[in-house]
């Protein structure tokens, strides 16, 4: 039921901002651009190889990509590394393998690499990298995480920079909780009160965002609420109760709460409900980790600071990259944390509560939302206004 | 009229001759000036393109920062056409992706990027690569996303605008010349009839003011070429600030909608120190303004300064303003002309040459017939000149030179040294050779074999292409060949002068270094950049072969005989009576060999080093050290003609001793200073550089009274002046070698903090001290008349 629900609110947010994504089985779509310049065929209903239109240069490759399960994220991330991998004229064929997080599955694809000599192995979602990182972890073939959370909450490495000195090369959505206050600070200088609002079934969002956050935050002398939603199915009703709650609390170091913001985690049946947090909030900002939830409308969040699924994407290309060309060993390869952050902002939330954002700020984001509720910018790059409009 | 009918008629047969060293003069002064400003101007062009690059990057960055492909920019064209439009020098952009392959172009269709391992390269500040080749001026932009590198910015001008340019800047300045020549014989002739100066002296003065007329009209024009390249530079970063704020105004925004912009303004200023202000002015007001004091008042034009505004909306309310300072825009061209000043000096000094040379080639009309004496003093300081300016015009590339050859060898580093010191050695080791040599035979042929010798190392050196046989037995021709002129020249001078003369006759020789030096690097480092290191060697080669001539078409067979006094005895049997003369010993040892340490250890050595760590720009330490050289030279003539007039040379060797000792602290004061940088900065360089000033003026008072002081003293009785002198001159080398050995030590034990010239100068005092006692064996000297 919870993948069926992160599945639809995903693709409900992605939507609207999302260039269309073509199917070619069930469980993976490409971007219309990575369509144009590689050739998905679909082998059986856990394979799917993936060629490129026009030959590379350099030696032959081939790389296998483990997925879990069908996501639009993994999708993608997977058009962001193809189209990498085009622009580099690597010649790599590549192998999507769904293990559906079988045990079984999982082997019969290890299996398929070692035979075939992969050269890499892609493990998409945290779900495999966890899986690989029980059944794989010295072996042979080098391992890139890509859309993973934080290896190191995770246990799955010591330290962000001392690499795993094993066959594995991590990277993580998440960015480093401190240059998220950093950014939140600077955006509210004044700020006293944080209020994070999180899924606490959501163990992953827990354990790499929302108490990351909160002990920052209170290294920082600032007092830190955590908001935590019990039952997902529900969390339009709990939010309804748990914000203006969370509020009273906030009013009691900042009566005003002129000093205060609402954070949302990367928690799906939180930010889906992102309407009714914006009623009860009030003036009160409202940011995210996540820039899928700055998007044209009402029912946005001001600002969002976090690492969108292209830029970790982008990440994990380069380290495979670096591995692919035998520049640097898997193991010795810090935690790739994509700095600055992606940042998206919405004007027209901004002007309702009356906030101001910084000026390098608004350089640095990739989606702008003017004040009439029109994206403008995306991806860094500026939108007409018929498109705008046609959007 | 009449009388200058008559003068006219009566140096007729001469203004040709007159005509062409004024011509040379002129044309060699517009020629330097050409070329420097040739050299700098692509500095300021290449501020400017980077700051046309900054415009398109603040563009593009966020864009490739969210990681898109760079071809899916959609805004290049508009951007890329309005900086084409706004400056006519500008020929085209491209982007390049990773590859090297283009993705964006506007601009000619075959305007390709220089590549970077072939192109001149400079790197501006922030990584910004600066490449010349080809016959482009290129500033290369990196692109960077949040992980690499994947592309670059080009901006491109063709360096024929730029040339075209300076010559239609330089273009009224070469009939200025002409007509300046043309006039200068009939000056002269006009001015003979009114001032009662000798025919020389009359040339010197008139040539002189003809020269400082050319030079200001040269730097006038050198000055509005700056100007206009510090302007073009200021226009570009105002265009660059305007277009971030206006991506604001296009995104239907106002400033009302964010904050930190006075931060923004704040750090633009600090990224370009050269600007005075940036303000945001809505209205006429200064809404933004990088001096907080400012924001809110109404923007009034800026006094003594150069603003550029752009607009950032449609209807030009709102405008982005960048000012520049006159000063800022005064110390770039300070800067510029201060390069040019070093290469004035060496200019006026080949204009004194070639007016000499005129002089020797029309002595037989103008003189009563000339004395052998007379003819040869006409060409002996150009011929010592012209020999010391060929051996450094190579010296701002050889040691570069030297190190390939060496590496190309796989020598160790210190064979470098080993090679650079091998002329010395072979410079020191021919004096005591040509100094017999030339009481044996006369001057003109050890000046002849000299001459030969010098002609020799050069065609050894067009010809070894980077073998290291070839170029070691260069280095000692050329030694041997410096060796026997110096002697020679030196001898066939003291041989003319009186007893009274001595100093007067030494400083032709320091005069003639220093000058020589001074001109040779000055002219040799400009002239590398345009015709490289193959051609210089090859001009000096061509110089050398004019030297050989000129000595033997010019200087008389029979004047230079065995002077009587010198003794037909072993010169190195000298030594040994020399070296046991307790007033010789202490003039060398308190005097002579401690200037001679201070120059090669403090100033050549030691002062790059100290300079480099506290700070200073290179062409600053280069302009330091040359003042150094400006100072012995401007000081060594009138120092020599004191000491004939006093009769004594001494009185004028303590003055420069305890003078070189103070200079020497006030350069480590302004080492200490310059190392706290910022505001401190340039009244440091001024100190530093007013320091080695003074310690070339306390060595002018060293180099010739103490050589002066040594030929009159009783030893020179008893065994000639000459013995002692070319004694001494082989004696002082050791302080040549020791400088930096001395030096290097007290670097290493005190650091470049500049203490170490604290404890030479300590050292010198007390040397200078010792020096100032009187001599044992004083005998008395006939006062000049």
């Amino acid at each position: 039921m919870r993948a069926i629900l992160a599945l639809f609110a995903t693709l409900l947010l992605a939507a609207p901002l999302r260039a269309e994504m073509l199917p070619v089985s069930d469980w993976f779509a490409l971007s219309e651009e990575a369509a144009r310049n590689w050739i998905a065929t679909e082998l059986d209903d856990r394979r799917v190889r993936i060629q490129p239109v026009k030959a590379g240069h350099g030696p032959a490759r081939s790389v296998l990509v483990l997925y879990p399960r069908q996501s639009s994220a993994y999708d993608t991330a997977m058009s962001r590394m193809l189209e990498y991998f085009r622009q580099r004229g690597d010649n790599i064929i590549f192998e999507a393998f769904n293990f559906k997080r079988r045990d079984h599955r999982g082997r019969a694809a290890l299996a398929l690499a070692e035979k075939s000599d992969s050269d890499l192995i892609l493990a998409m979602g945290s779900d495999s990298v966890a899986w690989l990182h029980a059944h794989y972890r010295g072996g042979a073939i080098p391992v890139v995480s890509v859309c993973a959370k934080d290896p190191v909450e995770l246990g799955q490495i010591a330290h962000y920079e001392s690499g795993s000195q094993t066959n594995f090369a991590f990277t993580s959505l998440n960015m480093s909780v401190d240059v998220q206050l950093a950014y939140i600070r600077k955006l509210l200088p004044g700020l006293r009160t944080l209020a994070v609002l999180v899924d606490s079934d959501n163990q992953s969002a827990v354990q790499t965002q929302s108490r990351p956050l909160i002990a920052a935050a209170e290294r920082e002398g600032l007092r830190a609420i955590e908001v935590a939603v019990r039952d997902p199915e529900q969390a339009g009703y709990e939010l309804r109760e748990l914000v203006p709650a969370a509020l009273e609390r906030m009013r009691e170091t900042d009566p005003t709460l002129t000093h205060s913001a609402l954070w949302i985690t990367g928690s799906t049946s939180v930010f889906q409900e992102i309407a009714i947090i914006n009623q009860a909030a009030g003036r009160l900002p409202v940011l995210s980790a996540v820039p899928d939830i700055v998007r044209p409308g009402k029912d946005s969040a001001v600002i969002s600071i976090g690492v969108s699924f292209e830029s970790n994407a982008y990440l994990a290309a380069v380290y495979a990259g670096h591995v692919l060309d035998g520049t640097a060993r898997p193991g010795e390869l810090p935690v790739g944390i994509v700095t600055p952050p992606d940042i998206a902002i919405s004007f027209e939330r901004a002007r309702a509560i009356g906030l101001k954002i910084p000026f390098d700020f608004f350089e640095r984001a990739g989606t702008v939302i003017d004040p009439e509720g029109r994206l403008v910018r995306q991806g860094g790059k500026r939108i007409l206004p018929l498109q705008a409009a046609a959007r | 009229m009449t009388s200058l009918r008559r003068a006219i008629h009566a140096g007729i047969a001469g203004f040709p001759i007159l005509a062409c060293v004024a011509a040379a003069s002129l044309l060699l002064l517009l020629y330097i000036g050409w070329s420097e400003v040739s050299r700098v101007q692509p500095r300021f062009q290449f501020e400017k393109l980077a700051a046309q690059s900054e415009l398109l990057a603040s563009a593009m960055d966020p864009h490739v920062q969210a990681g898109l492909p760079l071809e899916q920019f959609a805004g290049f064209d508009t951007i890329a056409r309005s900086i084409l439009e706004s400056d006519e020098t500008i020929e085209g952009i491209l982007v390049l992706d990773r590859t090297g392959r283009q993705v964006f172009a506007v601009g000619p269709a075959d305007l390709a990027a220089i590549p970077a391992d072939s192109a001149r390269r400079t790197r501006q500040p922030d990584t910004i690569d600066a490449r010349r080749g080809a016959g482009h001026l290129q500033v290369a932009r990196p692109l960077h996303n949040r992980f690499e590198t994947v592309g670059e910015i080009i901006v491109s001008m063709p360096e024929s605008r730029l040339r075209a340019d300076i010559d239609r800047a330089f273009a009224p300045l070469l009939p200025l010349a002409v007509l300046l020549a043309t006039a200068f014989p009939f000056a002269c002739a006009i001015l003979a009839r009114r001032w009662s100066v000798t025919p020389a002296r009359l040339r010197q003065a008139v040539l002189a003011a003809f020269f400082c007329a050319m030079a200001a009209a040269v730097m006038a024009t050198m000055i509005q070429l700056y100007a206009d390249g510090v302007q073009a530079k200021a226009r570009a970063l105002g265009a660059s600030l305007g277009h971030r704020l206006a991506s604001l105004i296009e995104l239907g925004l106002t400033t009302a909608d964010v904050t930190g912009l006075d931060q923004t303004f704040a750090e633009y200023r600090r990224n370009n120190p050269d600007i005075a202000a940036a303000a945001l002015v809505v209205d006429g007001i200064a809404v933004i303004h990088s001096d907080p004091g400012q924001a809110g008042q109404p923007w009034r034009d800026q006094r003594w300064s150069f603003e550029h505004g752009r607009a950032i909306d449609p209807l030009g309310h709102s405008r982005a303003f960048v000012v520049l300072p006159a000063d800022a825009v005064w110390s770039q061209l300070l800067r510029g002309i201060r390069s040019f000043a070093a290469l004035f000096v060496a200019s006026a000094l080949l204009a004194a040459v070639f007016l000499q040379l005129a002089a020797s080639a029309r002595g037989g009309r103008e003189t009563p017939p000339a004395r052998d004496g007379t003819a040869a003093a006409s060409v002996i300081h150009p011929v010592f000149f012209a020999a010391v300016f060929i051996e450094h015009m190579i010296y701002p590339f050889l040691p570069g030179i030297l190190q390939s050859i060496v590496q190309e060898a796989g020598l160790g580093g210190h064979a470098v040294s080993l090679l650079f010191m091998s002329y010395f050695l072979m410079f020191a080791l021919s004096l005591m050779p040509a100094s017999a040599l030339t009481a044996r035979l006369g001057a003109r042929p050890v000046m002849l074999a000299g001459a030969a010798a010098i002609l020799a190392s050069f065609v050894l050196l067009a010809l070894a292409q980077e073998r290291l046989a070839l170029v070691l037995a260069a280095r000692l021709a050329a030694g041997l060949g410096q060796g026997f002129i110096f002697i020679a020249v030196q001898q066939a001078l003291l041989s003319q002068a009186g007893i009274g003369q001595k100093a007067a006759a030494a400083s032709v020789i320091v005069t003639g270094f220093q000058g020589g030096m001074i001109s040779g690097v000055a002219i040799g480092s400009l002239l590398v950049v345009y015709l490289g290191p193959a051609g210089v060697i090859h001009i000096a080669l061509a110089i050398a072969a004019g030297l050989a001539l000129l000595i033997f078409v010019r200087f008389p067979r029979p004047a230079m005989a065995a002077p009587a006094t010198i003794r037909r005895r072993g010169t190195w049997r000298d030594l040994g009576t020399i070296l046991t003369d307790a007033d010789f010993l202490k003039a060398m040892l308190a005097a002579g060999i401690p200037a001679k340490m201070v120059m090669t250890g403090c100033i050549v050595f030691a002062l790059p080093i100290m300079l480099g760590s506290a700070g200073f720009a290179q062409d600053d330490i280069g302009q330091i050290i040359m003042l150094y050289a400006l100072g012995v030279l401007l000081c060594t003539g009138p120092a020599a003609r004191l000491c004939d007039r006093l009769g004594r040379p001494k009185p004028v060797v303590l003055a420069g001793g305890v003078l070189s000792a103070l200079g020497l602290v006030a350069l480590a004061a302004s080492i200490m200073y310059g190392i706290n940088g910022g505001d401190g900065a340039s009244i440091a360089m001024a100190g530093a550089a007013l320091a080695s000033f003074a310690t070339g003026i306390a060595h002018g008072c060293i180099n010739a009274p103490i050589v002066s002081h040594v030929a009159s003293g009783s030893l020179a009785a008893r065994i000639g002046e000459a013995r002692v002198t070319a004694s001494y001159r082989l004696l002082e080398r050791i302080g040549h070698i020791a400088g930096p050995l001395v030096a290097g030590q007290a670097l290493m034990l005190s650091g470049t903090t500049g203490a170490a010239l604290l404890w030479i100068a300590a050292g010198l005092a007390i040397l200078t001290l010792l020096f100032s006692t009187p001599e044992r064996n004083a005998r008395p000297v006939p006062v000049a008349a």
